[in-house]
């Protein structure tokens, strides 16, 4: 790109006053990191989370690859200082002791960065960094900060707090032998496989249909896609109070003769997952078709020339050669949307409610009521697991978006 | 549409526009009208229990309308309903719902817009490594990174007030529309930033007075893409906004979960027909931008 180019020219001389501001703002910063006002005994881990995650970000921000030793070395001192303070201060058995150890070590990361960043720090382009300030510190606090903090107190017993004691896998091992859980998990799997099968089936279908120039397309685009602007938990008590068996379907079909009908899929107990995914495909699949018609309207017309000319059938067209030139489109669709059914949760709640029983229970359900009912750890167990279940999505998405793209170009 | 101008209607000489009655074009058809109907029926069972009493939704059928039209249950779903200890109707959450969006879509779209900026014509080291870990975490579950940001709120003592709401809202909504903005100030050409370069703007200068003028549309799309999504929010609503400002979606849960003694089914569902009325006026007053929001998220980064 040639905005790329724009700036290694780009070197904005920034005076010694402006030098001296960001100094001040780092040990601001160092100061926040050391006397945040933490509302938990021991919540110290916080501190040194926070200041590790400020020392990191600032290395970033500071273009730390150093360029002299000294720095390098103060750096990497402080921090390791800093993680070891905070390693020892988890021991400690007085809260008291340790929350000064765990602050003590955050004023540490905090240093690191003084000493790794203001001195090598190349200053270019700095106003960008400025501003994109508060993405930075969201990408580190909320994203990855967040991530790696649930997943180490996983590992813990927390109860009502989030305290440091260390069991390893138990709240794991707990979890698999919990009925509850694997019933979630195994709701959550029929879930996202039946919605993404039948949204991408009839997504497809209807963006297939939409696409032979017909009348009215905006007319059914819309009928289509509203829905999707609505919130979960409106579609859940819609779709709560016409799949209700006393007032709902049934009563309506069978008040009109056919007095054996039987639709009780909300109250059913093998069922209850089923209408929830009734009401996730009423929602959800006007965006699977948008996208998929947006990606058949990608394709270039020379294509469906060449196969007009070959002979070739307007449906094996489609099946046998748009469709696969669609796969892009097709695997960002999908990993939205599974990832999408790993955190179903608003549309159950407002459904079902989980029930009957515990029939049409989910995961984020799962750890919501946990994490906040005195059960931080297995709460942060399950989250955990959801983790890794948008990963089992996410990986191979962003193998090939990421980082085998990225040597192509 | 152009294709519609192929079939003139004034004119009966020529061919007959046959394709209409073609039998794969009446397949066609058959297939749109009959989903369609799926579609709207949810909306249209919606509208007709609103209006109905409750003797007519216990003994009729729920796909037809009742023979008598009052507005009394809307009037008691937007004043009376109960929704959870108080008793004044959906009207006070419609309100805090209004306070949530107002400033999370302006600080959200703030923060998102100048990072975006940066991002596509003041690229700095790892600015890019920063995007991709934005959008990849775009895709973890909320509730891998809920509790930390509750103890985060907690420590800066915003935990159950409207800040806390409004900067969890700027946090999730980062990704998407960093994305969004980033792709749009990339596409834009680069001549007009380096004109503006040349000339001495600086930095908040070229956003102000060059990018963010010719970028009414993208900014368009970023308000409808939050205003539906946080007006739509539960999760964070019910967490981090405190019991005085539980959001309309709230309230409207509240409704269901807290009737006690008989069920007032068309006071419901017109108090959930309110609830939806918002982000419904807006997808079908700006059709396209919203379908331009919602393909943004599908666009590569």
């Amino acid at each position: 790109m040639s905005v790329a180019t724009l700036d290694q020219t780009d070197r904005i001389g920034v005076a010694q006053p402006l030098k001296l501001l960001l100094c001040g703002f780092l040990v601001l910063l160092a100061a926040t990191a050391f006397y945040f006002d933490f509302p938990f005994a021991l919540s110290g881990h916080v501190g040194t989370y926070i200041g590790l995650l400020v020392a990191a970000f600032l290395a970033l921000v500071l273009d730390i690859p150093f360029k002299t030793a000294l720095p390098k070395i103060l750096f990497t001192a402080f921090v390791a200082l800093a993680v070891a303070i905070g390693v020892w201060g988890g021991q400690l058995l007085d809260p008291d002791m340790a929350e000064i150890a765990f602050k003590i070590a955050a004023l540490l990361a905090s240093f690191a960065l003084l000493a790794g960043g203001v001195w090598n720090a190349p200053f270019r382009n700095f106003m960008s960094k400025l501003a994109s300030l508060p993405m930075m510190l969201i990408v580190l606090l909320a994203f990855v900060g967040s991530t790696i903090w649930t997943m180490a107190f996983s590992l813990t017993n927390a109860r009502q707090f989030p305290v440091w004691h260390y069991v390893g896998f138990d709240q794991y091992v707990f979890l698999m032998s919990n009925e509850r859980w694997v019933k979630s998990l195994q709701n959550m799997t029929i879930y996202a496989v039946c919605f993404v099968t039948i949204s991408f089936l009839l997504g497809f279908l209807i963006a297939v249909m939409m696409d032979q120039k017909i009348r009215l397309e905006g007319v059914f685009r819309t009928i289509y896609l509203y829905p999707f602007a609505l919130s979960f938990i409106v579609t859940g008590h819609v779709w709560a109070w016409i799949m209700t068996p006393a007032y709902g379907l049934e009563h309506s079909i069978r008040q009109l003769g056919w007095t054996s009908f039987n639709f009780d899929w909300l109250t059913n107990l093998n069922y209850s997952i089923y209408a929830v995914v009734i009401a996730g495909l009423w929602q959800g699949t006007g965006l699977v078709m948008a996208l998929m018609l947006a990606g058949l309207r990608g394709v270039d017309d020379e294509v469906w020339k060449a196969a007009k000319i070959d002979g070739i059938s307007k449906w094996r067209t489609y099946l046998q050669i748009i469709l696969p030139m669609m796969r892009p489109v097709l695997i960002t669709t999908l990993v939205i949307v599974a990832s999408g059914a790993v955190r179903v949760f608003d549309l159950v709640l407002a459904l079902t409610q989980g029930g009957p029983g515990i029939s049409s229970q989910v995961p984020a359900m799962y750890v919501l009521e946990k994490e906040f009912n005195g059960n931080l750890a297995g709460g942060f167990a399950a989250s955990t697991m959801m983790l890794g279940m948008t990963c089992i999505v996410l990986v191979p998405w962003v193998y090939v978006e990421f980082i085998r793209g990225k040597g192509q170009r | 549409m152009s294709i519609s101008t192929t079939t003139s209607s004034n004119e009966p000489s020529g061919p007959k526009p046959k394709q209409m009655f073609a039998p794969g074009r009446m397949l066609v058809y058959a297939v749109l009208i009959v989903t369609s109907i799926y579609w709207l029926l949810p909306l249209y069972v919606m509208l007709i229990t609103s209006f109905k009493n409750l003797d007519e939704i216990r003994d009729g059928n729920v796909f037809i309308p009742g023979s008598h039209f009052s507005f009394d249950s809307w009037d008691r779903a937007w004043n009376h309903i109960c929704t959870g200890l108080n008793c004044n109707g959906i009207s006070p959450g419609f309100w805090n719902s209004v306070i949530i969006t107002v400033p999370s879509v302006i600080v959200s779209i703030a923060v998102a817009s100048v990072s975006g900026y940066s991002l596509a014509n003041w690229p700095f080291r790892f600015g890019e490594l920063f995007f991709t870990i934005l959008i990849v975490g775009s895709f973890i579950p909320y509730q891998v990174m809920l509790y930390p940001v509750v103890l985060l709120t907690a420590s800066l003592h915003i935990f159950g007030t409207l800040y806390a709401v409004i900067l969890v809202h700027t946090i999730f909504g980062l990704p998407i529309l960093t994305l969004l903005f980033r792709n749009y100030f990339a596409s834009l050409p680069p001549e007009l930033f380096k004109a503006a370069r040349v000339d001495g703007a600086g930095f908040w200068r070229i956003f102000g007075q060059v990018m963010a003028p010719m970028s009414i549309p993208i900014f368009t799309v970023a308000v409808i893409l939050q205003v539906t999504g946080i007006w739509n929010d539960y999760l964070f609503g019910v967490v981090f906004a405190g019991k005085t400002n539980y959001p309309m979606t709230v309230q409207l849960n509240n409704i269901f979960t807290s009737t006690m003694g008989v069920k007032e089914y068309n006071v419901e569902m017109a108090a959930t027909l309110l609830t939806g009325l918002v982000p419904l006026a807006i997808y079908f007053f700006s059709g396209k931008y919203f379908v331009r929001g919602i393909a943004a998220g599908a666009v590569k980064g």
